[in-house]
């Protein structure tokens, strides 16, 4: 089995000799997906298959990511030119240029107060820019923060923002609603697509590293959690580009040491993800390319490698010695 | 196989349960269900002539037509927000009832015309909506009350009621409800029908949408769902009810004139709303019935004594509901329901209103100075 497909033959198989060693009715047929003939299970019995199903998703999903590598092309995703936006005197954004590429991980950092944040909230829709161009996937990025999520979108918040009196799982779901709703597909895992709701939302939690309760109420999750599961839900609505604001802030070591992990593995495979993070170790170890804001200007792009030596960021993060 | 989208996203767990052990048909919750729906059944069914002793069923049939206004001021808490508008859209609802009674239509094409009817009134006040929100919206439709008053309905209904006061002509119930005991029974199906419809969408995934764009509109548009679309679904289901209401009003009382659409007065229904449980369909219900009903039977008990007490009655006793369970009616109704059940009791539904008098953040949020995370921009 590929650890891809979780109703593969041998899977389907599998779980009717399951069923028919428990006494259960499992009768021959075809199963109708182009693979020849398989055991099917009688249809009056099919909802004694839901738990056989389950337990054979979680163990596919605590594999973790699939683990074929795929041939990834890189091409530019994002352009953003001249971006920028003021409140009242204060240039949040001046000019901002900036462009991110398919399986790469572009970094956006900066001191506080440099902008970051208000550029995300750009180029999510969540405010409209004063002058400048956003083109996403060859077109130009206009409209509603929900017509940019629907075009592959994602994004989580600085502090999370999940729906608290929903259950964890009802998060997610929502965010399997609008990858279905908008035809989109999983660039890091195109299986998923052809799974349920549901299974792709405990699949996806289970990947991102959330080991607790998925019918909880998401509001009473620790912080860390929230983080693991925002992202997850941001992951569920299929993005091209995922823009991740600070998620590796509240994570303890082997949380953020996985994450790292998470986040080379789902670039690998061909998503595009934007960060934001003020942890210098995790970014320059992780970011194929880094773009440093100060004062809603860019000041500095290039390798991690560059970045770390240029003397700007330098200055801007430690200041000038007069 | 079923998918997820074909059941309710509460029945959802993922991991299955252990099979609970085989309880007999006849337990102690079921036994009390069945109970309670019987009782309420017959309260429900009997009020009428149950209440002879207190006054006329005229008392009743204005209550549960507040329990339909309260109704659509309450829907309007699932997206967070609070109309006063409803006044203005129930003289609209009377004026079309006015409209298609003279052109000589039955009353079976009147209330599907009225809800269409209300559509547009809605969606203006959608356009308010999404730009606008709390306090601000609150507001708002305050004022779109006062225009339609001091201009539409000073005109149109005069001093009299009817046609500009010149042409005075009653609006009459239809056949076989002339009596207020059968024009209750009217009512109290319809009341009944449009509390059945509000359950069922707030349930559906459609509440918990609306539930997910109260808690964070942010998170929820840049998931790629539309909350101009829900909130324009929301305003258009209240402002509905909102019209059946003013039609089954003019029904009631033949004419009403202009001076009793004053927006003020639904200053008054969103504080039964807030009494019922803001977002609560029973609670606005029995909120609206309660309100409405009890202080007229006061001025038929005190022979016109207590007219000038009951909105002094009416404050009164909803302060004391929300001092004393913030959630409303809606909450206490939860809570005696547990406590009959033995099961543990409930935690008090938080509604948005709540929390906007509770935290700062919230209420700036709700005032539209929400900052999607633009602290450090």
């Amino acid at each position: 089995m590929s650890g891809r497909e979780i109703f593969s033959p041998q899977a389907r198989q599998r779980a009717a000799r399951f069923m028919a060693e428990r006494g259960h009715a499992v009768r021959k047929g075809n199963g109708g997906n182009g693979h020849g003939r398989t055991l099917v299970l009688d249809p009056a019995k099919l909802a004694r298959f839901e738990p056989v199903r389950h337990r054979l998703a979680t163990q596919i999903a605590e594999g973790g990511l699939p683990t074929r590598r795929r041939r990834v092309e890189k091409r530019e995703i994002l352009n953003v030119a001249d971006l920028t936006i003021h409140f009242g005197g204060v240039h949040a954004l001046d000019g901002v240029n900036l462009s991110a590429r398919t399986a790469e991980i572009a970094g956006v950092i900066g001191p506080n107060g440099a902008g970051k944040t208000t550029f995300f909230n750009c180029l999510s829709g969540l405010l409209t820019p004063d002058r400048g161009q956003i083109s996403f996937d060859g077109h130009r990025l206009n409209g509603s923060p929900a017509t940019r999520g629907r075009h592959g979108l994602g994004r989580t918040f600085q502090t999370p923002r999940l729906f608290g009196t929903l259950s964890v799982l009802d998060n997610l779901i929502f965010g399997c609603r609008t990858a279905d709703s908008a035809r989109r597909e999983y660039v890091f895992d195109p299986g998923l697509r052809r799974i349920s709701h549901r299974e792709r939302s405990v699949r996806l939690a289970r990947m991102v590293g959330f080991r607790g309760d998925l019918a909880a109420p998401a509001g009473s999750l620790p912080f860390g959690d929230l983080r693991t599961v925002e992202l997850a839900r941001a992951l569920c609505g299929a993005p091209s580009l995922l823009m991740l604001d600070e998620p590796a802030s509240g994570l303890d070591v082997g949380q953020a040491e996985d994450f790292v992990g998470l986040l080379r593995s789902l670039s690998d495979l061909g998503l595009s993800i934007l960060l934001i993070e003020h942890d210098m170790s995790l970014v320059m170890g992780i970011c194929d390319h880094i773009t440093v804001l100060d004062f809603g200007q860019v000041i500095a792009e290039g390798t991690p490698a560059e970045i770390q030596r240029n003397e700007l960021v330098i200055e801007a993060y430690l200041g000038r010695a007069d | 196989m079923s998918t997820v989208m074909e059941r309710a996203p509460s029945e959802l767990s993922p991991e299955r349960a252990p099979a609970a052990p085989k309880r007999s048909p006849l337990n102690r919750r079921t036994i009390l269900r069945t109970i309670g729906l019987t009782v309420l059944t017959a309260f429900v069914l009997t009020m009428p002539y149950d209440m002879n002793w207190a006054g006329s069923a005229f008392a009743l049939d204005y209550g549960v037509i507040i329990g339909m206004v309260v109704l659509s001021v309450s829907v309007l808490g699932w997206i967070g927000e609070f109309t006063l508008a409803v006044v203005a859209q129930m003289g609209f609802g009377l004026v079309v009832v006015n409209l298609l009674q003279n052109a000589g239509m039955p009353f079976l094409i009147i209330i599907p015309v009225v809800i269409l009817s209300s559509i547009p009134i809605s969606i203006l006040l959608g356009v308010f909506a999404l730009r606008l929100r709390g306090v601000y919206f609150a507001i708002a439709t305050l004022a779109f009350g006062y225009m339609a008053q001091k201009t539409f309905f000073q005109s149109y209904l005069g001093v009299q009621g009817g046609f500009g006061g010149t042409d005075s002509k009653a609006i009459s119930r239809p056949a076989g409800f002339q009596g207020s005991e059968s024009f209750y029974y009217l009512l109290m199906g319809s009341l009944l029908l449009m509390a059945l419809i509000c359950w069922a969408v707030n349930k559906s995934w459609i509440g918990t949408s609306l539930t997910a764009l109260r808690e964070s509109e942010a998170a929820f548009s840049v998931l790629g769902h539309s909350p101009g679309a829900y909130k324009m679904f929301t305003i258009c289901l209240s402002g509905a009810i909102a019209t059946v209401a003013g039609a089954y009003f003019g029904m009631l009382q033949g004419l009403v004139p202009s001076n009793y659409f004053q927006p003020a007065l639904a200053v008054l229904y969103f504080g039964f709303a807030v009494a019922g449980g803001m977002g609560s369909v029973g609670g606005a219900c029995v909120a609206g019935i309660a309100f409405g009903a009890i202080p007229k039977y006061f001025d038929s008990l005190s022979e016109g004594k207590l007219v000038g007490y009951d909105q002094f009655f009416i404050g009164v006793v909803a302060l004391a509901v929300v001092l004393w369970a913030p959630g409303g009616f809606a909450y206490i109704g939860r809570r005696i329901w547990h406590r009959l059940e033995g099961s543990p009791p409930a935690a008090p539904e938080v509604s948005t209103f709540e929390i906007d008098v509770r935290d700062p953040l919230a209420a700036a949020a709700a005032a539209g100075a929400e900052t999607p995370d633009g602290a450090e921009a």
